[in-house]
């Protein structure tokens, strides 16, 4: 290596060094990522199978006057809406809904809950076309034509790694959460609901169906609607629990939070 | 050594011959593709906004079907062609209803044998279409300026935590496939919407242009508001008049345009 070439090589890296690190600065986005813990109390359900899609919100504030029952601020009603939007600064979901490879349930099962078959048909359980009950086998063999999957591993809705929820020394249940991306100004609240009955789901969405079905029609595999966190108030029937005990987001902080399933609507 | 040098010339000779070419192809006229381009003139359309308080015979509740014409919307300026016009309310619920200009299932047609051919009634199929969007809310909320600049009626506010937040104060809501508010119907397919008004409030309605007919950058529509719900059912029939009169062919049963042959041709 000449002399010159010796002295270019690392007169390069260091532009370029300069130039990487250079380009890092902070964009002063005002969205944050936030985390908590959702607790789905021992007594609201014997196990989280049993509790349906949990959403979580960052709302305005809390209005535990206008419906009759714990639920976020909201804006102005508009037209025929029975109820203003409440503007959801940003949300998630604990699971999501996952088409089981027979329409007769679909709608019902959710990611993150079961730890094997048995566990989902026990739950929400499924006949043949004779009437029969399906087994864990004969589910198997439905969702491996279905969807193509080859091992019990490939199976993208159950499994023991892949539980949302663990179980405290009191008996509840607690999952973590977090919600990407949202605006946390000081002041806005946390709050959650479990649509126990599914009514979140719409059967008309979703991906369309993979295979062509027995009785050749086209359906879709089902998916929630999407102003589930701008109207809870439409999926929020008898039976689903609501938090009352909601959390207030601190300036800066945003980790730690905590909220309880902790009213069930009448 | 001297061989490999020729090649290498004639390689890069090769290539930058096969640039110049490929840069030239990149010399496309995208305008073509514009609703707005007019082919005769080679110009571009700007975008027709329209006040029809300011017309002679404006559309009024419970005031009948009119009818009216509308340009292309300006896509590359961002500016949607339109129409507005006002309403004062009543203190009852009122339907509005538009339907922009259209044909149906009638680019094909069953001959006497039974076999399908193409519709010689409707040979410009489906270049007469049109799609417009119907908003409506009070006039004090509306964006755009009659006669001027189409708008909508997106306001914001700041909320409790000093957020500024944005609201639809539409009230024209209709509902999409899966039944969600903030559906809009497709090309060629009539809307509606319903609400509740207060006494002697103005309202305004708008028309948006989401697409013209190609063949004559002209969009015909017919449009209504009455007093109470809307129908159940609005089909191309509900409304008539969004269609383009004197067709090249004579129709059959004497009719003049195809909307009256379609909407009228199988009643007894």
């Amino acid at each position: 290596m000449s002399g010159r070439a010796g002295l270019c090589l690392p007169l390069a890296l260091g532009l370029y060094a300069g130039t990487v690190l250079g380009g890092c600065f902070n964009e002063e986005i005002v969205e944050q990522d936030l985390d908590g813990t959702i607790v789905l109390p021992a007594d609201a359900a014997p196990d989280p199978r049993y509790a349906g899609m949990i959403y979580v919100g960052i709302y305005e504030g809390f209005d535990g006057e206008q419906l009759g029952y714990p639920y976020p601020t909201t804006g102005p009603r508009v037209g025929d809406n029975p109820i203003g939007d409440a503007l959801p600064y940003g949300g998630t979901s604990i699971g999501a809904y996952t088409f089981p490879c027979y329409r007769a349930i679909r709608c019902q099962v959710l990611t993150g809950r079961y730890s094997d078959l048995d566990a989902l048909l026990e739950v929400h359980p499924v006949n043949e076309e004779d009437g029969a009950p399906v087994d864990s086998e004969g589910m198997f063999d439905q969702c491996s034509w279905y969807y193509g999957w080859n091992g019990i591993d490939e199976f993208s809705f159950i499994g023991a790694d892949e539980l949302d929820f663990v179980q405290r020394a009191n008996g509840d249940w607690v999952a973590d959460f977090r919600t990407w991306h949202s605006r946390l100004p000081e002041g806005a609240i946390l709050w959650a609901f479990s649509d126990n009955d599914y009514t979140s789901c719409s059967p008309d969405q979703g991906p369309i169906n993979r295979k062509r079905s027995e009785d050749d029609q086209y359906f879709r595999e089902g998916s929630n609607f999407n102003d589930v966190l701008n109207f809870p108030d439409k999926y929020i029937t008898e039976g689903d629990l609501v938090t009352s005990d909601y959390a207030v987001i601190e300036a800066g902080v945003t980790t730690g939070y905590e909220i309880v399933l902790d009213h069930r609507r009448d | 050594m001297q061989g490999t040098s020729r090649s290498l010339r004639w390689l890069g000779l090769v290539t930058s011959f096969t640039a110049a070419l490929l840069l030239q192809a990149c010399d496309l006229n995208t305008s073509l593709l514009l609703q707005n381009y007019d082919h005769d003139s080679g110009a571009l359309e700007s975008a027709d906004v329209r006040d029809l308080d300011l017309s002679e015979t404006p559309p009024s509740l419970d005031g009948g079907t009119y009818v009216g014409t509308l340009g292309p919307s300006d896509i590359g300026a961002g500016s949607y062609s339109g129409a507005s016009f006002t309403i004062t309310g009543t203190g009852e619920r009122i339907c509005l209803l538009v339907d922009p200009q259209s044909v149906w299932r009638d680019d094909l047609h069953i001959d006497d044998s039974g076999s399908e051919t193409d519709n010689p009634y409707m040979l410009d199929f489906p270049h007469d279409d049109g799609d417009l969007d119907l908003l409506a809310g009070l006039a004090s909320y509306y964006t755009g300026t009659p006669g001027e600049e189409i708008g909508d009626f997106f306001g914001s506010f700041p909320d409790d935590n000093g957020v500024d937040r944005a609201v639809d104060l539409n009230l024209c809501l209709q509902q999409d496939y899966h039944g969600q508010v903030g559906g809009t119907a497709g090309r060629a397919s009539p809307e509606s919407c319903s609400f509740e008004t207060e006494p002697g409030t103005a309202y305004r309605v708008v028309l948006q242009v989401f697409s013209v007919p190609q063949n004559d950058n002209e969009l015909k529509y017919a449009l209504e508001a009455r007093t109470g719900a809307c129908p159940v059912t609005v089909d191309e029939c509900t409304l008539r008049g969004d269609v383009d009169p004197n067709p090249d062919v004579s129709l059959p049963q004497g009719f003049e345009d195809v909307e009256a042959m379609y909407c009228s041709g199988y009643e007894d």
